[in-house]
């Protein structure tokens, strides 16, 4: 009988320890609300973890004083004042949990990003994403689904896979790219879209994540502060090769931002 | 008595859970009508009442889910027109309600009246039917076939659904006519008869909302 | 006037030279129950089968297996396990395992089989329609298991089917036929849930014996009310989306479609529609789903433990009420599913909130729980083995919830494997402690005789420990980001370092998994070889521990049960007995 009340202990005392340990679970964070999001998780995680160990060493200390041989046990069907004190701090707990989560979701979702933030388009695919820059006008040109030629991936294609139309005079300068390339220390915009079916657009380091689905355009906006190589990940199952759909976040250096910007430029007009 | 039911000798203290009459006694409760106690082999009159308003429960979310669907799609900004055959089946089937309801409060008094009352519903009923189906088909002449816009489409799934619910009512409705009275006590064909009569008043509301939903919301 | 025995009699002779006898079998409740808990039986089986082949693809994803070739061989090439053979699994483990263990186990085998006993009931009000929900349930499995053997294979698009990539054949393999013949099983389910709602609803409200009031009713009999309850409003909700998704299949309409797709290279005709509808409509179900799943165990639980601990339910009304708010309060919540799907980002505020609010049932339900154990004599039997590891694993899997109910930490973590872990912790581990607990805590009642003590501990020791080491490793993988329905994850560097873990996760699957043979094995010898059972071994108090073992074909052989009591009259202050059955005045 006790033996059970020692292994729910230990158990709880294992994933306790298990959750401690992995501060290198969580993938490195560089944007600027993923501190925020960090310690949000931690205090959630805290409560949590107290919540459940305590309830668990209580599972286990009530086996453990389990009456025996004679001993009536105690006849109690309720006690209302028990009752109330525990709903009431219960419900105190998950209510401010929930309310202080709300300031964060606000500044991640209900705000509009700043005025200077670089609009980015991005566009999943089956499976690939697609990212696209708004060229030196500073106007993503128009798209038109029929137009949609996966064959031609040249840097300076159109309509090429994201069906840019060829008539739009704003299209002329837009720059597609395979990877995200993001100066650090700047907002970014980025306007998420999809051709086929619902994917996810994932950035483990940036803590972002939203649905990219067809028939909307999504804004999601962050500032990475960091630089160096991230890898993108699709989190909605999106059909055979969902678990391939990868690309490459790279925050570089405001300079090297522009550099590499001029380039594609560049090299889009040859 | 033909309508009360036969107590359990071994008598229990009523508890006053068992609704109308069927309070945990067992056996001759249902087959009283005809001095003998029938063993329990058909469900308590009661029953029947509770389980009937349960389906309209259920019906109605389905229908409220497609309504949430018609909303969340916009339907009713897309165009359609009202084919005209839908005023024909309106009133077939509000014509119906009403012969259901003769043929309900005709039972007790004479077996012929309710019989043609019910037959007469059926025929509406049969008669809705076909005048949904030209209905359809004057859309379709119209262009507005089920894949036209989101309005044509809800119409064909709505107008379809609700036909297929009242052909079960149809079916029902055979069903109590059918079965004489030999076979089934009074009381049992009284219910059945009131919860066929509920579930096709219920079908006949159903169709006036589904058309102001559909062809009178702009 | 003829008594209720002559009657009886009468009737048996009358149908022993008709020859109903094999109709009335076939409507006997409790002959519906024991052909639901065997299909259950079997589909957790194939359902365990298949999540073995999910982890051996996410351990080992380089690795050929022969032998699975051989039964398998449009699923693996030269060995390997292909991502659409591994999609079509997650597919099924997740339908079959919901719908055809969770929902049926603990509602329709053992609701069925005991709701009637213990309000007092000889039959459920419509025995022949109970049989017809039966027949219904099993050919909505047997379409669902064919799409598995079609051309194309078994559809890919998660139990969530969402559209587009279910609404578009092309947009991959396994969702054309295979799609179609899921739909089809499912619409079919809806219909036969639906019949088994009313069922329930209407015997409960009608069928009590003398003194059952309603607050006298076991938490059981609470349990299966409630979930009836839900599943007469959340069924057709699904049985409508499911009827849209087939009309844009084949029907070119548009509902669930934005327009502007171009899958494989084509473009899909049609346009307007939104893919959120099928979200909103889906999880509108699918949330009071996942209650319907849990709700029964909870009930089990709350007898099991009064019973071994000796002790009344700590604070009953309460337990009631709970039920009520969860059930309640799990039609508001569907929202949580779709924080980051595109819906708009306030509407996902109040879904936030409503969520964190219905932890506090759960939670209070969890410390009721406590409170009836707490100052007990408790008998350490096997189904209190599991029950007590039901408030062990819904503790585990409950808490997780509140992480997964913030908005902004949902952004995190949605569609990882912490979520994973957090569903599986309630219903693939904790609904299903509910079950063995049913199982063995009523196993005598329906077979008459006894499964063995000694093998029921081996498997809960090995079981409980072995979930444990599976599912929480899950959580550690969420945060590292592991994303969900991935066949595997070779591609990205954050995720190598979790390698060990899944071979890890694995092993204990692979082990835990094994162990439920013991169960297999107990069961099946408890049924050829079992001790016979007495009426009431576990000295229980509910009315089914009244009737004779297996109870006869009316259960209470001729007379109603009259009830004086509550449910839970354990060590009653003066009482002789530690143990007062309802029945005593």
């Amino acid at each position: 009988m006790r033996i059970l009340a020692i292994v729910i202990w230990i158990i709880a005392v294992a994933v306790i320890c298990l959750f401690l340990s992995p501060a290198w679970w969580l993938p490195t964070s560089v944007a600027s609300h993923s501190n925020a999001i960090d310690k949000q998780l931690k205090i959630t995680l805290v409560v949590i973890g107290i919540g459940f160990f305590i309830a668990q060493v209580a599972l286990g200390v009530a086996i453990w004083r389990s009456r025996t041989g004679e001993e009536r046990p105690v006849f109690s069907t309720g006690n209302w004042r028990i009752e109330m004190t525990w709903t009431l701090i219960v419900a105190a707990i998950f209510i401010a949990l929930a309310v202080t989560g709300q300031r964060l979701w606000d500044r991640l979702r209900l705000n509009q990003p700043p005025s200077g933030a670089i609009q980015i388009e991005v566009t999943g695919q089956q499976f690939v994403w697609h990212f696209r820059y708004p060229g030196v006008d500073g106007r993503f040109g128009t798209i038109d689904p029929k137009l949609y030629d996966d064959t031609d991936n040249s840097i300076g294609a159109r309509p090429g896979p994201l069906g840019i139309d060829p008539r739009d005079p704003a299209g002329e300068d837009d720059v597609v790219s395979s990877s995200l390339v993001v100066p650090a220390g700047r907002p970014v915009n980025l306007k998420l879209r999809s051709k086929d079916v619902i994917h996810d657009f994932f950035v483990p380091a940036l803590r972002l994540k939203h649905d990219a689905v067809p028939g909307m355009i999504i804004n999601l906006h962050f500032e990475a502060l960091k630089e160096g190589r991230y890898e993108i990940a699709c989190a909605e199952l999106c059909g055979l090769l969902h678990h391939q759909m990868r690309a490459i976040l790279d925050v570089k250096s405001q300079a090297d931002y522009e550099s590499w910007y001029e380039e594609r430029l560049r090299n889009k007009r040859k | 008595m033909p309508e009360t039911l036969t107590k359990n000798k071994q008598d229990v203290p009523l508890t006053g859970e068992g609704g109308n009459g069927f309070d945990g006694n067992w056996g001759g409760g249902e087959g009283g009508g005809d001095g003998q106690s029938r063993p329990e082999r058909y469900p308590p009159p009661e029953g029947y009442r509770i389980a009937v308003r349960l389906a309209l429960i259920s019906i109605t979310m389905l229908f409220l889910a497609l309504t949430s669907a018609y909303i969340f799609n916009r339907a009713k900004n897309h165009p359609i027109i009202m084919p005209r055959a839908l005023w024909v089946s309106t009133a077939l089937i509000l014509t119906s309600s009403i012969t259901m309801e003769f043929a309900r409060r005709n039972l007790r008094r004479s077996e012929t009246r309710f019989r043609g009352w019910i037959i007469a519903t059926m025929l509406l009923g049969v008669g809705f039917l076909i005048a949904q189906l030209v209905a359809w088909r004057q859309l379709v002449a119209e262009g507005f076939y089920i894949n036209r816009n989101f309005h044509s489409g809800y119409a064909y799934l709505f107008t379809g659904l609700h036909g297929v619910h009242l052909m079960g009512g149809l079916i029902a409705l055979g069903y109590v006519t059918l079965r004489a009275s030999e076979k089934w006590t009074l009381v049992r064909r009284r219910v059945s008869v009131d919860v066929t009569a509920l579930y096709w008043h219920f079908l006949d509301g159903l169709w006036v909302y589904l058309l102001a939903l559909l062809f009178f919301w702009k | 006037m003829k008594s209720d025995y002559e009657t009886n009699e009468n009737s048996e002779t009358n149908e022993k030279r008709t020859g109903f006898r094999l109709f009335r079998n076939l409507t006997d409740h409790k002959v519906i129950g024991k052909q639901y808990f065997f299909l259950s039986l079997t589909a957790a089986l194939l359902g365990v089968f298949m999540s073995l082949l999910i982890r051996l693809r996410q351990a080992w994803p380089h690795e050929r297996w022969p032998l699975l070739e051989a039964i398998f061989p449009q699923g693996f090439r030269d060995g390997l396990m292909q991502p659409e053979f591994y999609l079509a699994m997650v597919t099924m483990h997740g339908t079959v395992m919901i719908f055809m263990v969770l929902t049926v186990a603990p509602q329709s085998a053992f609701g069925n089989y005991f709701l009637p006993i213990q309000i007092g009931a000889r039959e459920m009000v419509f025995p022949a329609l109970n049989m017809i929900s039966f027949w219904m349930t099993l050919l909505s499995f047997v379409l669902l298991l064919s799409a598995l053997f079609i051309e194309g294979g078994g559809p890919i698009g998660g139990w969530t089917f969402y559209p587009p990539l279910s609404a578009v054949a092309s947009a991959g393999p396994g969702q054309g036929m295979g799609a179609d013949l899921w739909l089809l099983s499912i619409a079919i389910f809806c219909l036969a849930s639906f019949l088994g709602a009313v069922n329930f609803i209407v015997t409960t409200l009608r069928r009590r014996a003398p003194g059952m009031f309603l607050m006298r009713m076991p938490l059981t009999c609470w349990g299966w009310f409630i979930t009836a309850l839900i599943s007469l409003l959340a069924f057709p909700v699904l049985f409508a989306a499911a009827t849209l998704l087939l009309s844009d299949r084949h029907l070119q309409t548009a509902f669930f479609n934005p327009g502007g797709l171009s899958v494989s290279g084509t473009m899909v005709p049609g346009g307007g529609g939104s893919p959120l509808l099928w979200q909103h409509l889906f999880w509108f179900f699918g949330h009071p789903e996942v209650y319907l799943a849990i709700l029964p165990g909870m009930g089990v639980v709350s007898n099991v433990l009064a019973n071994f601990a000796r002790k009344p339910v700590f604070g009953y009304r309460i337990m009631v009420f709970a039920m009520l708010a969860i059930a309640v309060f799990g039609f508001l919540l569907w929202g949580h599913h779709m924080f980051i799907s595109g819906m708009d980002p306030r509407i996902a505020i109040a879904f936030s909130l409503l969520t964190l609010v219905i932890g506090v049932p759960s939670a209070v339900k969890t410390f009721n729980w406590l409170g009836t154990l707490w100052g007990g004599r408790i008998r350490l039997t096997t189904p209190m083995l599991f029950a007590i590891g039901f408030v062990s694993l819904f503790i585990s899997g409950g808490v997780t919830g509140l992480v997964l109910g913030q908005t902004a930490l949902d952004m995190v973590f949605h569609d990882t494997y912490f979520v994973t872990g957090h569903f599986h912790l309630i219903m693939g581990v904790a609904a299903v402690f509910g079950i063995f607990a049913a199982t063995y805590y009523w196993f005598p009642k329906m077979f008459g005789r006894m499964m063995s003590e000694r093998i029921g501990k081996l498997h809960f020791w090995l079981t409980f420990i072995g979930v444990y080491a599976i599912f929480i490793p899950f959580h550690i993988m969420g945060m590292a980001g592991h994303p969900r329905r991935y066949p595997d994850s070779l591609q990205y560097e954050f995720l190598r370092g979790l390698d060990p873990l899944q071979i890890v996760i694995t092993i204990a699957a692979i082990v835990t998994a094994a162990a439920q043979l013991i169960f297999l094995f107990n069961l099946f010898m408890g049924l050829w070889r079992g001790e016979r059972a007495r009426d009431n071994p576990w000295e229980g108090t509910t009315l089914e521990w009244t009737t004779a073992t297996p109870p006869g074909r009316d259960n209470f052989a001729g007379k109603s049960p009259i009830v004086c009591r509550e449910p839970y009259q354990y060590s009653v202050p003066g009482a002789a007995k530690d143990f007062l059955m309802q029945t005593e005045p």
